[in-house]
C-alpha cells in the first residue's frame, strides 16, 4: 500500500536512467463498481504537462518511478470524461463520506496493488495524514496517532468541476441513500456547492430531497437555486410542500418561479398559499385520488394502477357522486379484499368527519389521534372535496425541528 | 396564467419596502468586520495618534479608508462567489503547508491580539476601580456565552449593536470642540514630518486597520451569512459603508484627543490614559464615552478575533464548522474557548510583559499579510474559480497597489521595531 503523498514530487526516471521529472499529478479512470485504476502519471515538462500511460511505467514506489521506455508521453494532457486527477480534483478537496452521512477532507489517499495496476482504495481523513505529509512522521508520537479511512465505495465528489461521469456516479451513490440523509449532507456544503448538487439532480430526487432540508437552509437554498429549475421542482413536489416553498420565497423570486410553472399547478398554489399554516386550508395537499361510487372494484382497481405515478402515496380513494359530493372513502386493503365485480359504493365506508378549510390543527390533531384516522379530507359547504390533511403534515407543524 | 400575474406582482411601494428588507438581509457582515478592526488595539493607536500629532495624521487616515474598502471588498467577493472560507481556498489550491504557515502564524498573533483586548478591559476596569480578577473572567464568560448560546442571528444582532455603540466616540469628538477648519485642513492636505516617531505611528495606523484576522474574518462571516452572489451590489455598499464607518470613528478618536491632549502637550501611551486625561478638558461624560467606547471595542474584539482563530483552523484542518453548527462543530467551540480563556488566564498572570508581546504580534502580522495578499490575488484571478467576477485589469492595479502599499508599510514597521529605529 502506498500513499498518494509519498508519490507526490518523486523522481521519474526513464529507461535510459534518465530523469525525465517528479510526478505532479495522478491520472485515474472511474469504473462503474470498481476501484478507480491508476490510468497514469502526470509531470511538469519544462512548463507544461505531459502525461505518461501506465503500460510504460515498470515500478511505482516512495522514492522513484521507472519507466520501460523513453519519449513515450503527451503533451498537455486533458482528462477525458471518465478520468479525474488526484491532487487537481481530491486531495485536500472536501468529498461526501456516504456512509457516515458528512462532509470530509481528504487529508490523503490509499492506493493498492490490485491485478496489474494500482487503484484508489480508500481516503485517509486523519490527522495522522496531515502529520505525515507535513514531514513529522518521525516524531514519538506519531505512530501513537490513528488512521481513519474510508473506503472509496463509500465516498464520492464534491467538487463540479469534475468529468460528467463522475458526477453520475455521485448521483447514484447518493440516491442509495434515504432524501433526509441526502439533505444533511447538503446542509453541511457551502451555499454554491449545495445550490449546483441539488440542480443536477433529477427532479423526483431534487423534490424529495428539498422537502426534508432543514428550514433555516432550506430558506437560502431556494433563493439560490435558479428560478426554472425551481419551477420544474416544485411541480414533482407535493401541493402542500409546494406551497410552503412558495412562502419561503422573497417575493421577486416568487414571482419569477410563477412565470415559469404550468398553469393548472399555479393556479391551486397560488390558491393554497392564500391560507394560514396552522388550518386545514394551509396543510392540506391535493393528492388525493376520487372514483366514482358506480364504479365497480375491477374497475377502480385498473384506474388507480393507471393514476398512482401521480400519488407519493397512496392508502385510500374517494368515492363521490355525480355532482361530486364526497361520499365515502374506500382503503386500498378493502379494494384487495374485495370481488372485481362487487360494486364501490357497496364497499366504500361511509365518510363521518370531514375538515373544513378553516379548521385548526390542533382540532385536526385531535380528530386524527380521536378517531384513528391517517387522513382528513377537507369539503366546501357543498361537500365537495377540496383537499386532504394527513397525519405526517399534522405531525411535522406539532414536531417543526425533525 | 396573465391575471395570475398580475394579482402576485407586487405594487410599487410594495417594492421599494423589499428593497429595504434586502438591504437589511445582506448588510450586516461588511459593517460587522470593519468595526472589529477598530479593537482595543486601535483606539489606542488612535488616541496616541491624535495626542501626539493633532490632527496633522488624518490625511492618511483618509487613505486608509479606501486601502480597508478594497482589501475587505476581495475578502467579501471571495467568500461570497466561492461560498469558502479563506483558509479553505488556501488549502484547495495551494499546499498544505502554505497552509500550515498561514495557521499557525494567524493563531498565534490572533492570541496575543486577544491579549491586547483583554489589556482594554483591564484598563477600563482599573478607571471604574474594579478588581482585575473579576473584570477578565466576567468579559471572557460573557463572550463565550454570547457566541456559543447565541444562534447567528442573535450574535450578528449584538455585533451590529456594539458596532453602533461606537457612536460614543463621536460624540466624545464632538465635545472636544475642536477648530473644524484645522481639522478639514488635516485632512485634506498632505503633512510628512521626517521623524521616526511620525513615521512609526503612521505605519501603526495602517497595521491596526489592515490585519490578517481581519482579512478572514470578513470572508468568512459573508461565507457564514449566506448570501446570494446576486447580490453582490449591495454586500459592495455594505463593505464600503464598514470601512467608512471604521475610519469615521478613528477620525473622531484622533479628532478628540488632538483637540485637548496634543494642545497641552500631554502625552499618552495607551486608550485608558486616554481617557482620564480627557476628563480635565471635556469633563466627566466624555471620560465615561471614552471608557465604554473601549470596553465595548475590546468586547467585540475579543469575539471576533476568537471565532477567526476557530474558523481559520477548523477550515483549513477539515474540521469545518459554521457558527449555528452547534452539534457538528464542536471543534469550532472548542478553539473558540480555548483562544478566549486561556488568553484570559495569561493577561491575569502579575507582570506579564505585554508590550514585548504586542510587538511580536505585530511582526507576526507582517509576515502573514503578505502570504495572505498574494494569494488572496491569484485566487480572485481565477476565471475556474471566480468566474464573471473574476478581478478586471484595473480592480487588479488598484490591488496590487494597496497590497504593496500595506506590505512596503508592515515592512517598515518590521525594520523599525527590531533595529529600535527612533527610540
Amino acid at each position: 500500500m502506498i500513499f498518494f503523498s509519498q508519490l507526490l514530487r518523486v523522481p521519474i526516471i526513464d529507461s535510459k536512467q534518465e530523469t525525465v521529472g517528479r510526478l505532479k499529478d495522478i491520472v485515474v479512470r472511474a469504473q462503474d463498481g470498481e476501484y478507480p485504476k491508476v490510468h497514469g502519471v502526470i509531470f511538469k515538462d519544462g512548463k507544461h504537462l505531459s502525461f505518461i500511460p501506465y503500460q510504460f511505467i515498470e515500478t511505482l514506489s516512495r522514492g522513484e518511478i521507472t519507466l520501460n521506455k523513453s519519449n513515450s508521453w503527451k503533451p498537455n494532457y486533458e482528462p477525458t470524461n471518465d478520468e479525474f486527477l488526484l491532487s487537481r480534483d481530491v486531495l485536500d478537496q472536501q468529498i461526501f463520506d456516504v456512509k457516515g452521512i458528512r462532509v470530509v477532507r481528504v487529508n490523503d489517499l490509499q492506493l493498492v496493488r490490485i491485478d496489474n495496476g494500482f487503484s484508489i482504495v480508500g481516503i485517509d481523513i486523519s490527522n495522522k495524514a496531515l502529520m505525515r505529509r507535513l514531514g513529522f512522521s518521525h516524531l514519538p508520537f506519531f505512530n501513537k496517532m490513528e488512521s481513519k479511512f474510508i473506503d472509496w465505495h463509500n465516498v464520492s465528489l464534491v467538487k463540479g468541476s469534475v468529468g460528467s461521469l463522475q458526477l453520475k456516479t455521485t448521483h447514484q451513490k447518493l440516491q442509495k441513500l434515504h432524501p433526509a440523509d441526502v439533505a444533511n449532507l447538503i446542509e453541511s456544503l457551502t451555499l454554491p456547492e449545495s445550490t449546483r448538487l441539488v440542480q443536477s439532480f433529477d427532479k423526483e430526487t431534487a423534490a424529495e430531497v428539498l422537502g426534508e432540508v432543514e428550514r433555516k437552509y432550506k430558506d437560502t437554498l431556494l433563493e439560490h437555486i435558479n428560478p426554472k429549475a425551481l419551477a420544474t421542482i416544485m411541480e414533482e413536489m407535493p401541493t402542500d410542500e409546494a406551497v410552503d416553498v412558495l412562502k419561503d420565497l422573497s417575493e421577486h423570486k416568487r414571482i419569477q418561479v410563477f412565470r415559469r410553472l404550468g398553469v393548472r399547478k399555479a393556479k391551486t398554489l397560488h390558491k393554497l398559499s392564500g391560507y394560514k399554516d396552522d388550518i386545514a386550508g394551509g396543510l392540506m395537499t391535493s393528492e388525493f385520488m376520487t372514483i366514482h361510487k358506480d364504479l365497480s372494484v375491477e374497475e377502480a382497481i385498473k384506474l388507480i394502477r393507471k393514476d398512482s405515478d401521480n400519488y407519493r402515496s397512496l392508502y385510500h380513494v374517494f368515492v363521490i357522486d355525480d355532482e361530486k359530493h364526497l361520499l365515502g372513502v374506500v382503503s386500498i386493503r378493502t379494494l384487495l379484499l374485495s370481488s372485481p365485480k362487487q360494486k364501490i359504493s357497496d364497499r366504500m365506508s361511509k365518510v363521518v368527519r370531514t375538515l373544513r378549510i378553516h379548521t385548526k390543527a390542533g382540532d385536526i390533531a385531535r380528530l386524527m389521534t380521536k378517531y384513528d384516522l391517517l387522513s382528513m379530507a377537507v369539503v366546501d359547504k357543498q361537500k365537495v372535496i377540496r383537499g386532504i390533511v394527513t397525519v405526517d403534515d399534522i405531525l411535522r407543524l406539532l414536531i417543526p425541528d425533525a | 396564467m396573465e391575471t395570475l400575474e398580475k394579482e402576485i406582482r407586487p405594487s410599487r411601494i410594495h417594492k421599494f419596502k423589499m428593497k429595504w428588507l434586502l438591504i437589511f438581509a445582506v448588510i450586516g457582515p461588511g459593517i460587522i468586520a470593519g468595526t472589529a478592526d477598530n479593537d482595543a488595539g486601535g483606539i489606542a493607536t488612535y488616541s496616541v495618534t491624535g495626542a501626539s500629532f493633532g490632527y496633522k495624521m488624518l490625511w492618511i487616515l483618509f487613505l486608509i479608508t479606501f486601502i480597508l474598502a478594497i482589501t475587505q471588498e476581495m475578502g467579501a467577493r471571495l467568500g461570497l462567489v466561492t461560498g469558502k472560507g479563506l483558509a479553505a481556498l488556501i488549502r484547495e489550491n495551494f499546499s498544505l503547508k502554505t497552509t500550515t504557515f498561514v495557521v499557525i502564524v494567524t493563531f498565534v498573533a490572533n492570541w496575543t491580539n486577544i491579549l491586547a483586548e483583554y489589556a482594554g478591559i483591564s484598563a477600563v476596569a482599573d478607571i471604574y476601580g474594579v478588581p482585575r480578577w473579576i473584570a477578565i473572567p466576567a468579559a471572557a464568560l460573557l463572550t463565550w456565552y454570547v457566541v456559543y448560546k447565541g444562534s447567528f442571528k442573535v450574535v450578528q444582532k449584538i455585533f451590529l449593536t456594539s458596532s453602533l455603540l461606537f457612536f460614543a466616540y463621536i460624540i466624545a469628538g464632538f465635545m472636544a470642540h475642536p477648530q473644524w477648519g484645522d481639522v478639514l485642513k488635516g485632512t485634506i492636505v498632505p503633512h510628512v514630518e521626517w521623524t521616526p516617531d511620525f513615521f512609526y505611528t503612521a505605519v501603526a495606523l495602517i497595521g491596526t486597520t489592515i490585519t490578517a484576522w481581519g482579512q478572514f474574518f470578513v470572508q468568512s462571516y459573508y461565507v457564514d451569512k449566506g448570501i446570494a452572489v446576486e447580490h453582490m451590489k449591495l454586500s459592495r455598499w455594505d463593505v464600503f459603508a464598514g470601512s467608512f464607518w471604521t475610519n469615521f470613528v478613528a477620525f473622531f478618536i484622533i479628532v478628540a484627543t488632538g483637540a485637548t491632549l496634543y494642545k497641552a502637550g500631554i502625552i499618552i501611551s495607551d486608550a485608558g490614559q486616554a481617557a482620564t486625561a480627557l476628563e480635565p478638558f471635556v469633563g466627566t461624560f466624555a471620560k465615561h464615552l471614552f471608557a465604554w467606547g473601549l470596553l465595548n471595542a475590546s468586547l467585540l474584539g475579543l469575539a471576533v478575533v476568537s471565532m477567526t482563530s476557530a474558523y481559520v483552523v477548523t477550515e483549513a484542518f477539515g474540521w469545518e464548522g459554521r457558527v449555528d453548527l452547534k452539534q457538528e462543530s464542536p471543534s469550532f467551540y472548542r478553539i473558540f474557548a480555548f483562544c478566549i480563556f486561556s488568553t484570559a488566564l495569561a493577561i491575569l498572570i502579575p507582570g506579564l510583559p505585554l508590550i514585548p508581546i504586542l510587538v511580536g504580534s505585530q511582526m507576526l502580522n507582517t509576515f502573514v499579510l503578505p502570504v495572505l495578499f498574494i494569494a488572496i490575488l491569484m485566487l480572485l484571478n481565477r476565471q475556474s474559480l471566480m468566474g464573471k467576477f473574476k478581478n478586471t485589469l484595473t480592480m487588479n492595479i488598484i490591488s496590487w497597489v494597496s497590497v504593496f502599499f500595506v506590505m512596503a508599510m508592515a515592512g517598515i514597521l518590521l525594520f523599525m521595531t527590531v533595529t529600535n529605529f527612533g527610540h
